[in-house]
């Protein structure tokens, strides 16, 4: 009992909030953007009504099969090859989204702040930071996702309450933005923001009941939809669409037009912050998950001995693509398609479960 | 089992000791304490300066930027930098060290950044933007067009989104050039104070660099720019009222704000003012306000804070009254549109303090103040119809940003743009209400006039 790893509602909570969060300070604002127009927060509340759906329906099968997570879920509903399937595609997919931002942040600290060092230089800080937080293992990263995210929540609102003197209503007329048709099912793709949502399915075993599991998940959901909401509001009343489309990185063009007199200006250092801690957070539960989904996965009983390898393995794949603009293009695949292994692969694991009976008062029998 | 409170098992996870009331594996080994020490100990090696290690005196910083058309077809540069030895504190004549505060220098280039890299050849310190206050492009290039810079400044992390623009109508380098205040040590704070004097003199648009670059894009509303120049009227010349704009208007005789930059009557060894504004369509500057005309474009962008103004005296032609205007609340403006042209309606909320009554005449009496709220209203009346009529008709170019109104008329984005708001807003159609209300007389409640002025007084009329 003492070596088993039990975590809180409230540190999951926290925990997942960053791994959809963390997006924010890179580029998710602009997609919905360039998605819905200056209605990106309408096509914000459609996302946070569609995920509580979503949510709703996932919830189902992991009643089925209580404290498992979905690898074992799919272990037990469809065997071993149902087991490996699952498992090797949340490591793929986590692999591609750690490669997109990983990148991501490096270059965008490019740009921001150290625009000499060699981009190398800056990956290297990430994954030696990275690879600390894998060998301390998964309760310490939680726990410090309690402590820190906290702190990152409060520093990114009050980025956005010293914005609020520069923003303009009008910026969000007309209303429905690019149009109904954009927002409600063109913008159906963009529920990929909350792809991370991979993760929870993974914190069964951790969290010590269903009831935790659940909670966990639907107060990730919507703080998470807040924040993106707020964002959306904010970023879209300061920048009128024609110049937001245009921004590399919402937030901190956000945190660069605060200008409260001459004491209270320059405010992107408390950006910068905000985005590291967040960013580092962020790679490093990535990367401990996709570790621990690989040794899950090939029921690998030690996971220490894979964290070197998977580290050069994400730091070389990362610094694959030879520029920004090829990892945009990327992104947009993500914003396309994440929104499927986050939904879609549960909700088949459900419909097989039923099918075939597995799980629920069965299991419960067997 | 102890149970732990939240913040307990929070910060318990750290400890190496195995304790039977924390449900978590503690770190394996020593070796694999090394290792994670070591690790974290080598994110402290790069604090020390890495790549973009940049000491501050190592650094030439920018006060100002001035954009000339350059004599080869290119553009010419100028850069105000601070020379920091003579603004510091500690010379002898307390403020800075006594020499020139900054440095000018001008460059023929085709693009910033280039320029900025070149002037590197013979600075010994590497240039930095992030403190320059102003980017001033002379008349000249902005009639042809500045988007290609705005773009680049834009796109530069360095320069401040809040940087003033402003454009003058002498060069930028004679503008630049002839910043060397006398009150201030350093000149980037005379930027910074003289370029936000519109706070409290209302009669300069204060515009700054985002809401610049946002406005040259914007579908809804256009851009202006502070408006500059050096004064025309050498310490020995004879001042005159000839360049004034008040005949434009129809007035008997030049108010104070009836001025542009450079024709400010007055006389001073300090060249360089700004009063008024330059117009711009999209990234082309069109024309400029003056004065008063800006203090009415403030107003109806909600951005009039308060000035003086002067009337006036309606029963006494050649007196003046002069009242401290404030705004009281955002204008409220509704857009409609009546067979495809636009029908603005606007209400401005002001309320004034008297400052001065020359005549003597009792308007600060309850039964009389009325009067005068409703004579300054019809002024004010009268001369907005004017800067809107110059803006709609002879400029063509909604910098009030009406258009932002008229987007409650659409729904869609497309809609908007098929609405094509600039074309339309040349025809369109103002009814303007003026609500001013004379809240306080200042520190005299009533005026007594001596007899003898008195009888002079109506003696006159």
């Amino acid at each position: 009992m003492h070596d088993k790893i039990i975590f809180g509602s409230r540190d999951a909570m926290w925990l997942m909030m960053n791994m959809v969060c963390a997006k924010l300070a890179l580029n998710a604002i602009r997609v919905l953007e360039e998605t819905a127009g200056n209605a990106s927060w309408l096509l914000c509340i459609y996302l946070i009504i569609l995920a509580n759906i979503g949510l709703f329906l996932v919830f189902k099968l992991f009643e089925r099969f209580p404290g498992k997570d979905i690898i074992d879920i799919a272990y037990e509903v469809s065997g071993s090859p149902g087991r490996i399937i699952v498992g090797l595609t949340i490591v793929l997919t986590q692999l591609f989204v750690i490669l997109l931002f990983f990148r991501g942040y490096a270059e965008h600290t490019k740009i921001v702040a150290l625009t000499v060092s060699p981009i190398s230089f800056i990956t290297s800080f990430f994954i030696i930071c990275m690879v600390i937080a894998c060998f301390f293992g998964l309760e310490p990263l939680v726990r410090l996702h309690s402590i820190i995210i906290p702190l990152v929540a409060v520093l990114f609102s009050l980025i956005l309450m010293l914005s609020l003197p520069q923003c303009q209503f009008e910026n969000l007329l007309p209303v429905l933005g690019l149009g109904a048709d954009k927002i409600f099912l063109g913008g159906t793709l963009k529920l990929s923001i909350f792809q991370e949502l991979t993760f929870l399915f993974l914190l069964p075993p951790f969290l010590v009941s269903f009831n935790k599991f659940k909670s966990a998940g639907y107060k990730f959901i919507n703080l998470s939809g807040f924040f993106y909401l707020s964002l959306c509001l904010v970023f879209g009343t300061i920048f009128p669409y024609s110049a937001a489309i245009e921004s590399i990185i919402p937030v901190y063009s956000v945190s660069r037009v605060i200008f409260w007199g001459r004491l209270i200006q320059r405010i992107e250092s408390i950006f910068f912050m905000m985005w590291s801690l967040a960013s580092v957070f962020f790679l490093s539960a990535s990367m401990y998950f996709i570790i621990y989904s690989f040794a899950k996965t090939l029921k690998l009983p030690y996971i220490k001995p894979l964290i070197i390898p998977f580290a050069i393995i994400i730091f070389t794949i990362t610094l694959l693509p030879q520029r920004l603009l090829d990892v945009t293009a990327l992104v947009e695949y993500y914003y396309n398609l994440g929104w499927a292994p986050a939904f879609v692969l549960p909700l088949i694991l459900l419909i097989i479960s039923i099918l075939f009976r597995k799980g629920g008062k069965q299991n419960a029998q067997t | 089992m102890r149970k732990l409170s939240h913040w307990q098992s929070v910060f318990g996870c750290f400890s190496t000791q195995k304790t039977n009331c924390r449900p978590f594996k503690p770190l394996d080994s020593h070796w694999q304490r090394i290792i994670i020490l070591v690790l974290v100990l080598s994110l402290f090696m790069p604090l020390a300066g890495c790549y973009d290690a940049r000491e501050i005196d190592d650094l030439a910083y920018v006060m100002a930027i001035g954009l000339d058309k350059g004599d080869s077809g290119f553009i010419k540069m100028t850069l105000q930098i601070a020379i920091p030895k003579n603004i510091s504190g500690g010379g002898e004549k307390g403020g800075g060290g006594g020499g020139e505060a900054s440095l000018p220098t001008t460059i023929e280039t085709h693009s910033l950044p280039v320029g900025l890299n070149v002037i590197n050849t013979y600075l010994s310190r590497q240039l930095s933007l992030s403190d320059a206050k102003a980017i001033v492009f002379s008349e000249e290039l902005a009639k042809e067009g500045i988007g290609q810079y705005l773009h680049s400044i834009a796109r530069n992390r360095e320069f401040r989104p809040n940087m003033y623009v402003v454009v003058s109508k002498t060069s930028a380098e004679d503008y630049i050039k002839g910043v060397v205040p006398k009150l201030e040590a350093n000149p980037s704070k005379y930027y910074e104070l003289n370029l936000t004097s519109y706070k409290y003199n209302g009669i300069t648009p204060g515009t700054t660099m985002h809401n610049f670059y946002f406005d040259s894009e914007s579908l809804s509303i256009q851009p202006v720019a502070i408006l500059a120049s050096i004064n025309k009227f050498a310490p020995d010349k004879e001042m005159n009222l000839q360049a004034s704009t008040y005949k434009e208007k129809n007035k008997p005789y030049p108010f104070m704000q009836d001025f542009t930059a450079g024709n400010i009557p007055r006389k001073s060894e300090f060249g360089p003012e700004i009063m008024g504004s330059a117009v711009f369509s999209s990234d082309k500057m069109v024309g400029e306000l003056d004065g008063e005309e800006t203090a009415y474009y403030l107003m109806l962008i909600g951005r009039y804070n308060y000035a003086n103004w002067s009337f006036t005296d309606p029963k006494h032609l050649n007196s003046f009254i002069s009242l401290n205007i404030k705004q009281n609340r955002k204008p409220s403006i509704k857009v409609k549109l009546a067979d495809g042209k636009p029908i603005i309606d606007i209400k401005l909320d002001l309320e004034a303090d008297i400052l001065s009554i020359q005549s003597g005449e009792n308007y600060e009496l309850p039964g009389r103040i009325g009067e005068v709220e409703s004579y300054v209203s019809g002024v004010i009346k009268k001369d907005l119809m004017l800067t809107l009529n110059k803006c709609t008709k002879q400029f063509k170019t909604d910098i009030f940003g009406f258009g932002k109104k008229a987007k409650y008329l659409v729904w869609t984005w497309d809609q908007w743009e098929k609405m094509n708001w600039h074309s339309i807003f040349p025809y369109s159609k103002f009814n303007p209400e003026i609500s001013l209300k004379i809240r306080r007389p200042g520190l005299i409640i009533r005026t007594v006039v001596p007899n003898s002025s008195q009888k002079s007084g109506n003696a006159s009329q």
